[in-house]
């Protein structure tokens, strides 16, 4: 959680400007408008606390915390520019009314919003992203087919599903569409094999930047009480194999 | 989707329907098989196949007889995971408490039977599962027993570890 406090009413105006700092922020770090992600504001004076359920949201809502905090020692990654824009056109707009960034339940707040906060955010903003490298590569994801369609005749077909956790429309490039209509229909769960770029930076989790989806296939996983029952039909693992079993997987983690 | 995945030796003791002769064991598979039929799926890394596919001859081909690998849902080791196991092998070698050669906890016993502590293969290994959970935005959590993976996911956001639920509960789980 993050909160934002102004020593001022929370007029519509004000509140629209704290609203737009925190989307310009998320949007930055790929978490904006999700449902899990919550703006909860309370009058008199302004205090908006940015809640998360979703662990995208939480991960942003963190980043932007370590912006504040560290924003000169803190490792470059995609979006710290976005973000550091975002808060130093906010301070500017605003700094006059002394609005503060706190974490709940802290007893200092974590920033003043200033013209010096603002002026070292601009800096941060306009530094040159170093140290981040891409890499591409094939990835599966399993998802269901969410939407399945294109804008006109001229257009591709794209397809909305959901990837590291947030809805994506990828290109199919030249796959039949025929399996991704049938599988939307039927709310199926698919295992896709996507072409993906990532990004990272030193210290942080890979992004996903950008992914094509190259196959789709039909995932059936069994429930849990189903492989318990296989397990036991076929008596994979008997009371006696149990430790070669598990020997032969410590030998395998120690590099025997 | 089910919000977990599991590691290879809870994945193991769920397996093995036969009752062990020792008592903890015992109770390891009971817990390990009463977690696994809660899952509407069971979720697993690609190592943790690798690692069933590796254990006796005879124990393979039951499993691959027996169909249970198609019906895993086995999450794939990619470029994000490889470069997020990097990540965490990195930030474990800058953690003061993690030896920076052998990355083990300083201080760590060695085994009383050969001596050895854990190798840099395994810390892969380990890292590996525990990137994997970490890249999936819908886990929230990593069953395993492998103190190893319980370290290095201290290094990421996100992911708890833990044992499968003790069905004694924790007053019976302290007296023994």
């Amino acid at each position: 959680m993050l909160q934002l406090r102004v020593r001022h009413a929370a007029t519509p105006a004000r509140v629209a400007r704290a609203a737009t700092l925190f989307s310009d922020a998320l949007k930055a770090l790929g978490a904006s408008d999700e449902v899990g992600t919550t703006l909860i504001v309370a009058n008199k004076d302004l205090v908006a606390t940015l809640r998360t359920r979703s662990k995208s949201g939480a991960s942003a809502v963190g980043t932007i915390i370590q912006i504040v905090q560290n924003p000169i020692t803190m490792p470059s990654q995609p979006g710290r520019a976005e973000v550091a824009a975002a808060l130093a056109r906010y301070a500017h707009d605003e700094g006059r009314y002394h609005p503060q960034l706190w974490l709940p339940r802290h007893a200092k707040p974590l920033c003043n919003l200033d013209e010096t906060f603002a002026s070292l955010m601009e800096a941060l903003a306009n530094a040159p992203e170093v140290g981040s490298h891409k890499a591409r590569g094939t990835t599966y994801v399993y998802s269901k087919i969410l939407r399945v369609g294109r804008i006109d005749e001229r257009h591709e077909y794209r397809v909305r599903v959901v990837v590291d956790g947030r809805p994506r429309d990828l290109s199919i490039g030249g796959l039949a569409v025929a399996p991704f209509f049938d599988a939307a229909k039927r709310d199926v769960l698919v295992r896709l094999k996507l072409q993906a770029e990532w990004t990272q930076s030193p210290g942080q989790s890979p992004c996903l930047l950008d992914a094509s989806i190259l196959g789709i296939e039909e995932a059936t996983p069994g429930s849990g009480a189903r492989i318990l029952a296989l397990a036991k039909e076929y008596n994979v693992i008997t009371a006696d194999a149990l430790p070669e079993v598990l020997a032969a997987i410590d030998r395998q983690r120690s590099g025997e | 989707m089910t919000p977990a995945m599991i590691d290879t030796q809870v994945l193991s003791y769920a397996l093995a329907a036969e009752p062990a002769k020792d008592e903890k064991t015992r109770r390891l598979q009971r817990d390990s098989a009463a977690l696994v039929a809660t899952l509407a799926e069971v979720r697993v890394s690609a190592l943790t196949v690798l690692e069933l596919l590796r254990a006796p001859p005879n124990v393979v081909a039951k499993v691959q007889a027996s169909g249970i690998l198609e019906q895993l849902q086995v999450e794939g080791l990619d470029g994000g995971v490889a470069r997020e196991a990097a990540r965490i092998l990195e930030a474990a070698r800058g953690d003061s408490e993690t030896c920076i050669r052998c990355l083990n906890i300083k201080g760590a016993t060695p085994c009383p039977v050969c001596k050895q502590l854990v190798s840099h293969q395994q810390k892969t290994q380990d890292a590996l599962i525990v990137a994997t959970a970490a890249r999936l935005t819908d886990v929230d959590v990593l069953y395993t027993y492998d103190l190893g993976v319980v370290e290095l996911a201290k290094f990421v956001k996100n992911l708890r570890t833990q044992s499968p639920p003790d069905l004694d509960g924790p007053l019976f789980a302290q007296q023994r």
